[in-house]
């Protein structure tokens, strides 16, 4: 828990948890290196972003998200990142 | 503004023109030159080819010298253009030698065609060097220390001389800074465009980049090229940079175009407004684009267990 942290309160609220989220998910899509370092630390992992996650937040990164399942479909993501796959018509 | 109609440009004469300069290179040369010729066409080109004659017509000056000025920017389009590529090490081996000698044989071309229109003491000569002086300093030198904006518009310098020579042989000097301001506007929208389509080519390939410089905060060099392309497509995803990269353009377009209506020339001023809309267009296309991929890679962490 954050030093700053008022007792019985969340350090993030659910918006902000929604863009840490949305964050984390952006790096480990892109990164294949980052996607790994978050699924087998996810704590340093965060930290990286300047986030530190809650405990609950990191007991769901380790033991709840799928990854098997994110890391099969993550190539075709990070594929169709690539500009020219819009801009090709142009 | 001017009140007649802008007479069709004659492209067939402009090609035949180039033909006739490129038949005196050797065979080889010639090949090369036609090849890179091909690839600079309108409407990809526009504004390379048509400035001189929608300014010329603004400023009414005859139709053969404004068309002669047009011959002189599309040969030194080419002699650029592959001055460009081999600096972007974008030309084989085999076509070094001959793409420098093209080169500068057709600049030299280019330069000519404004011997018999300015006497020796004209401004127009200082201006020609200081302008091709401060394109190969900003082709050279791409990362700008300072005045980022007018640093990428001196990318496309040369188009400007041929802006200047109508200004002086128009007796429009008086035109000449809104022309300026105008040119610089429409350059820099060009410039900060083609680092947003190639950014990552020009990342892989050790090319500093505006948009690049934009999104991130360490150097473009070889050891942060991994972190540095992770940060711009994070940027891409989460943080709307597409729309603020593509409103940029937009927005120097625009600019742009308010200065040709002042100027007079109704035909740039479509050509930079149709330029901007586009930009608003492809800007809101790619936005939508990266903000999907967004959306399927958090719903991929988060949405399947509606942890909220």
């Amino acid at each position: 828990m954050d030093v700053d942290q008022v007792p019985g309160e969340e350090p993030y609220g659910f918006m902000e948890r929604e863009l840490i989220f949305k964050l984390l998910a952006s790096h480990a899509l892109v990164d294949a290196e980052y996607f790994e370092w978050l699924r087998k630390d996810p704590e340093s992992a965060a930290a990286e972003l300047h986030i530190r996650l809650t405990d609950e937040d990191l007991d769901y990164l380790r033991n709840v998200v799928e990854w098997d399942r994110i890391a099969s479909v993550a190539p075709s993501i990070r594929e169709s990142l690539n500009l020219k796959m819009v801009t090709h018509s142009w | 503004m001017h009140p007649t109609e802008v007479p069709v440009l004659d492209l067939a004469a402009i090609r035949a023109a180039f033909n006739t300069h490129a038949a005196s290179l050797s065979p080889d040369d010639r090949a090369l030159a036609h090849r890179t010729f091909d690839r600079l066409q309108p409407p990809n080109w526009t504004l390379e080819w048509y400035l001189p004659w929608w300014l010329g017509h603004a400023l009414e000056l005859p139709a053969r010298v404004a068309e002669a000025i047009v011959l002189s920017n599309v040969l030194g389009l080419v002699a650029i253009r592959l001055e460009d590529d081999l600096l972007d090490g974008e030309v084989t081996d085999a076509d070094r030698a001959s793409a420098r000698r093209i080169s500068a044989s057709l600049l030299q071309r280019a330069v000519a065609i404004y011997g018999p229109m300015f006497d020796q003491a004209s401004p127009f000569w200082s201006y020609l060097d200081r302008t091709m002086f401060e394109w190969r300093l900003a082709a050279e030198q791409r990362d700008p220390a300072a005045d980022g904006r007018w640093w990428l518009a001196r990318r496309g310098a040369p188009l400007k001389v041929g802006a200047r020579a109508i200004c002086l042989l128009a007796d429009r000097d008086r035109d000449w800074p809104a022309v300026d301001r105008c040119l610089d506007h429409a350059l820099a929208s060009l410039a900060l465009y083609d680092d947003l389509c190639d950014w990552d080519a020009d990342l892989e390939a050790g090319r500093w980049n505006a948009f690049v410089a934009s999104l991130v905060s360490l150097a473009q060099a070889p050891e942060t090229r991994r972190r540095n392309r992770s940060a711009v497509l994070v940027a891409l995803m989460v943080d709307d940079a597409a729309s603020r990269g593509f409103g940029r353009v937009q927005a120097d377009a625009l600019k742009a175009a308010v200065l040709a209506r002042a100027i007079g020339s109704p035909p740039l001023a479509e050509h930079l407004a149709e330029s901007a809309a586009r930009a608003a267009d492809q800007g809101a296309a790619v936005q939508a684009h990266y903000r999907a991929a967004a959306h399927r890679a958090n719903e991929l962490l988060v949405g399947a267990t509606s942890r909220a």
